[in-house]
């Protein structure tokens, strides 16, 4: 068992449940397939579509399939609460005389077909990139230590032969043995009678949240992570020849009646997910990813896309102005990167950027403990996220993806970024 | 202003400070009501005047003030609470009143309200009443007797114990009665035994940072173990008759630990709990004032904002260092 951090919070995970059911299945209605700008679209409004159809490849590779038959309704610009700017294409359902069948099973599983919905980069990148980096092991990532997110450590759970069998594929592009893959998931009470993929060694990661954090800085530099469910769907295609039209995401909250695990087509509404799992009638907050550094949705129409761990329909929270802050020193207590959130919010509030430097503010790494621990209800880790983007603005750079992000799971496009900047350099 | 958020983190667990206001309000009233069984509910009245001034001048801030609301989370009450502690039961109201009323609306409200004052107002307010009305805060009855609830016929007054320890006299009370604060003193830190079980109760409840009363209390030991004063007894007698004395160990308790005036990381809580020690040390030998715990107070309060930043800058070291 892997143990990190030792700073930082205990959190009631609230997973036991939601994670040994087997994920539901949905067949979404109208579909708004997500291809995050820039793209090439390889279809126009009014094409007829067959199932697995490609639809576009996005900027970083990644493919985009016809989850069903159908015709292509309106493509439209989109914010995307998770993928940012990205283009809608609508897939309106329409029965077409000759449905397509599957393609047949190809020999060798292309892995630019298979996009890892943990952060939305297809596996043939990913590949490319710890070739690049030349990594020592494989490994695939269910170090999910935030409360009720579970999609991958449910694939581990439920999905635990494909999941291995992903993993050997992925092995043996990168030229590893096996016994140099493994599978980490992190420790909860309910995990005790995990099924164990066959051949692997299942490690459980445990520790205080931010786990993650403290886990991917001791192990990221030399393993290559993959996400669980993107093992298992490599495998499926690998078996099968399907193509990836559906993610898997944790519907979950203390709003939801029946929070489950929910397999449904790329492009579904997130609003129709939690219809689902039987939402309470009290006004909830919908958050795409984990409750402790998701994002926001206001829109119930966003729809899924590759990059998504979770739907969570969560109680609203009251937060009260910094000038509530009466120094405790709770934040300064649980922060993992041991700085002084209460100082660095009071200076990034008075916009005294520099002594936010002074503080240690770059070193943040938006685990959100001092909000989440703040007696006063207020909201250190705003002012933080504000001090360390204004200096990193004033120090020339781009601040949004700095070093101390990199554990996070939803990382966005930095592989196709920096091959970009090595394509344009050569 | 209150609205929801919409940034992360969507889920929060933090104890808001009304609770732990009240578990330091328990653990005053718990002294004083054990003042009261000394020598009857004089202290009482004293305490709900306190009371009273410290919530009405909290509500008239507020109002006045574009301050958030913080009437309701009984820091005041705490303030108010701690001032009738630090009084001799004997104390008029009128300076009650007044030294809350000064805790409040001279040493709180103009820096901003709770959490944003660079001084403890409980102590600012004790400075200002030790220096302008020493001949009422430093009468201390003799004890044991009861008091009448007003006025102040036939009331018999006695020496504290840190007179003779200044004077480098013998203490004429037993130890036992130090312990129990049955000796002339501030109304509401006399007993140690109860102190200790309260103290013990804060950091229990994670209220108090453990390094700070520790720190505090060690060092005023070892100082006055070493250099004891000209004249005393045995030394190591002669420092303890002075940490059960007045009201360093309620202070160590209640008052260099306030949350918001004291360091908040580890290192930085011990040497600030040294320095209280040896302010208190130097005050007490040097100083002309009977009971000089609250200037000690205050120095240290003023030394917490350059102890954070040391150990802000020396954590970024470290953290610089273990990259590289």
């Amino acid at each position: 068992m892997a143990r990190v951090a030792s700073k930082g919070l205990r959190l009631k995970q609230h997973k036991s449940a939601v994670i040994a059911a087997p994920a539901a299945e949905y067949a979404g209605k109208v579909l708004r397939v997500p291809m995050k700008e820039p793209c090439s679209l390889a279809v126009t409004t009014g094409d007829y579509v067959r199932k697995y159809t490609l639809l576009g490849v996005c900027g970083n590779g990644a493919k985009a399939f016809s989850p069903c038959a159908a015709r292509v309704g309106e493509i439209s610009g989109y914010e995307h609460p998770a993928l940012g700017r990205c283009l809608l294409v609508q897939l309106l359902p329409a029965p077409l005389p000759q449905d397509a069948e599957p393609a047949a099973a190809p020999k060798k599983a292309d892995l630019s077909v298979i996009t890892d919905p943990l952060d939305g980069v297809p596996l043939s990148e990913k590949i490319r990139e710890m070739k690049a980096r030349g990594v020592r092991r494989v490994a695939a990532d269910a170090v999910q230590d935030q409360p009720y997110v579970c999609s991958e450590s449910a694939a581990v759970y439920n999905r635990a032969a494909e999941v291995a069998a992903g993993l050997r594929i992925i092995a043996g592009e990168l030229g590893l043995d096996e016994k140099d893959a493994s599978v980490y998931v992190y420790k909860s009470k309910a995990f005790d009678s995990f099924v164990r993929p066959e051949g692997f060694p299942l490690v459980f990661v445990s520790g205080k949240y931010p786990a993650r954090m403290g886990f991917m800085e001791e192990n990221g530099a030399a393993t290559g992570f993959v996400g669980a469910r993107a093992c298992a769907d490599l495998a499926r295609y690998a078996a099968t020849g399907e193509p990836q039209i559906s993610v898997t995401v944790t519907v979950s909250g203390p709003l939801l009646r029946r929070p489950a695990n929910v397999t449904a087509p790329v492009g579904t509404p997130i609003g129709e997910l939690l219809d689902l799992c039987d939402p309470a009638e009290e006004p909830g907050m919908t958050v795409i990813g984990g409750p402790m550094n998701g994002k926001h949705a206001e829109d119930l129409g966003a729809p899924l896309c590759f990059g998504m761990e979770s739907v969570l329909l969560l109680e609203p929270v009251k937060v009260r102005e910094i000038a509530n802050c009466w120094g405790c020193g709770l934040c300064s207590k649980v922060c993992p990167r041991d700085l002084m959130p209460l100082y660095i919010a009071r200076f990034s509030r008075h916009r005294q950027f520099a002594e936010c430097e002074l503080f240690g503010a770059e070193s943040c790494a938006e685990c959100g403990c001092c909000s989440y621990v703040c007696g006063g209800g207020v909201e250190p880790m705003m002012f933080i996220s504000e001090a360390k983007r204004a200096i990193a603005a004033q120090k020339g750079g781009g601040g949004k993806d700095s070093e101390a992000r990199k554990w996070m799971p939803r990382r966005g496009f930095r592989a196709a970024a920096a091959r970009k900047t090595e394509e344009s350099g050569k | 202003m209150k609205f929801i958020n919409t940034s992360p983190p969507f889920i929060r667990a933090g104890a808001p400070a009304r609770s732990t206001m009240g578990k330091m309000l328990l653990c005053l009233s718990a002294m004083l009501v054990y003042s009261a069984a000394l020598t009857g509910p004089r202290v009482l009245v004293n305490a709900a005047a306190a009371a009273l001034t410290c919530v009405f001048c909290e509500f008239l801030v507020s109002r006045l003030s574009r301050l958030p609301d913080t009437v309701s989370d009984l820091s005041a009450l705490v303030t108010g609470l701690v001032i009738t502690a630090l009084l001799p039961v004997t104390a008029p109201l009128w300076l009650v009143v007044l030294l809350c009323c000064f805790a409040l609306l001279a040493a709180r409200a103009p820096f901003g309200g709770l959490g944003h004052n660079p001084f403890n107002p409980a102590a600012c307010a004790m400075a200002f009443g030790s220096v302008c009305f020493p001949g009422h805060i430093f009468r201390y009855p003799a004890l044991p007797q009861l008091l009448p609830v007003f006025g102040s016929s036939g009331i018999v007054y006695g020496r504290p114990p840190l007179c003779y320890l200044a004077d480098g006299a013998a203490v004429p009370y037993r130890f036992s009665d130090l312990l129990l604060g049955a000796v002339p003193g501030p109304a509401g830190t006399g007993g140690c035994l109860i102190l200790a079980v309260c103290l013990i109760y804060l950091l229990a409840e994670k209220v108090i940072r453990w390094e700070i009363p520790l720190a505090s209390c060690a060092a005023l030991l070892v100082l006055f173990i070493l250099f004891p004063g000209a004249g005393n007894g045995a030394r190591v007698l002669t420092a303890f008759q002075q940490l059960l004395s007045g009201y360093f160990l309620f202070a160590a308790a209640f008052m260099f630990t306030d949350p918001s005036t004291s360091p908040k990381s580890s290192w930085a809580a011990v040497v600030y709990g040294l320095f209280c020690g040896l302010a208190v040390f130097i005050i007490r030998k040097e100083g002309s004032y009977r009971d000089p715990t609250c200037f000690a107070v205050i120095l240290c309060n003023a030394m917490t904002p350059v102890l954070d930043r040391w150990s802000a800058m020396s954590r970024i070291k470290k953290a610089v260092k273990r990259r590289a």
